[in-house]
């Protein structure tokens, strides 16, 4: 009577076996919106997550910017930057520079012989606060798209990552 | 007197230790499995950086593409030092909307690999998109000019990178009432003669 439920529950098993991943990257995928498709194969590395919906821009799952179906105000557009977003991502930055400033710092001081040369690309990075995360709507036009990422370069952020969905 | 057989009972396996193993497993490994993968597509915008530099000329051509998406065609052109106007002409191309309302991505795709097996040292693309280009659309266009996907029988597909570098940045029209000479990174300014009487040009 139990084989046919056993017989069920190890393909379950081995089909959670092959898709289990034991990396958490303390990324949440924002349910008010749909990501792009893309067959971009970039690793998924960590980072500053703000997530722009139809609604709004958040920034760790705090709204700090509202959108009007996507779109913000005329007066943002024309200044070229959203002012809260600037205000909200400048203190992570500068965080993250001064605690990047004092690991290198820690570092000169303390060469490590033993250490193998890293090529540029393999370093181990679990959480890089100077790259910004920026997941957005697919249906979001790219006028408001530009000007969120401006408004992070304005607040530091030179390096983003567009969130995709592997095709 | 009888010979007694004895019957050997057939004893079931008992399955019930090894479901108490698949009730504890699965949920644990349904609280770990990847019901979807998340990419990236990494990217920056334009930088200031100074005029000139001291690095020794490069034997190399190293094309920059600009990419303009338009709402009714996708324009390239390229940029680079030692190029003539020849070649300047040759990477130039336009690609409109077809009848059903989508670009031509793969004729988009084999000029594009063209301008790379012309100049394989080329990786930048400089994307200046209309302001309503959706994303969707935005990201469709970067699959096709970051890498070649080339199906291979009976393996994994063989990816060739293109330009895999993008750069973002947005075209501005400048509004002919308020026309000056200054010109702000991304944009493309007007011909010359365009511009009002009088006033000074700067350099970019």
């Amino acid at each position: 009577m139990l084989t046919s439920l056993l017989d069920m529950f190890t393909i379950i098993l081995i089909f959670l076996i092959v898709s289990f991943e034991a990396e958490d990257y303390e990324f949440k995928l924002n349910s008010e919106l749909t990501l792009p498709e893309s067959t971009a194969t970039s690793v998924f590395k960590p980072a500053v997550n703000v997530s722009v919906t139809l609604t709004g821009v958040l920034l760790r799952e705090e709204r700090i910017y509202a959108l009007e179906n996507g779109r913000a105000t005329k007066e943002d557009y024309e200044k070229g930057q959203i002012d809260a977003i600037v205000q909200a991502l400048e203190p992570i930055y500068l965080a993250a520079m001064e605690a990047q400033e004092e690991e290198e710092e820690d570092e000169d001081e303390v060469p490590d012989d033993d250490a193998e040369p890293v090529e540029p690309g393999d370093e181990d990075q679990p959480f890089d606060e100077t790259i910004i995360l920026i997941q957005a709507d697919q249906t979001l036009d790219y006028k408001t798209l530009y000007l969120v990422m401006r408004s992070a370069r304005v607040a530091g952020f030179s390096k983003y990552r567009l969130a995709i969905m592997k095709k | 007197m009888r010979s007694l057989v004895k019957k050997r009972k057939v004893e079931e396996m008992n399955l019930i230790p090894i479901m108490n193993l698949m009730m504890c497993l699965i949920p644990f490994l349904l609280l770990g499995a990847a019901f979807y993968h998340i990419g990236v597509i990494p990217t920056s915008l334009p930088t200031h950086t100074p005029s000139g530099s001291d690095e020794p000329d490069k034997p190399e051509v190293i094309v920059t593409l600009n990419m303009k998406i338009e709402p009714g065609a996708i324009k390239i052109n390229g940029s680079a030092t030692g190029l003539s106007d020849d070649d300047i002409e040759g990477i130039a191309s336009e690609f409109p909307r077809g009848p059903d309302g989508k670009f031509p991505l793969d004729l988009l795709q084999a000029k594009i690999l063209s301008i790379k097996l012309a100049y394989p040292k080329s990786d930048t693309v400089i994307v200046l998109p209309d302001d309503s280009v959706p994303y969707q659309e935005l990201v469709d266009i970067l699959d096709v000019t970051r890498e070649r996907i080339v199906p291979v029988e009976g393996k994994d597909p063989r990816r060739e990178p293109l330009f895999p570098v993008t750069v973002f940045s947005r075209l501005i029209t400048p509004d002919p009432d308020e026309l000056d000479d200054e010109g702000a990174q991304g944009t493309f300014l007007p011909p010359p003669g365009r511009r009002k009487r009088g006033r000074k040009g700067r350099n970019r």
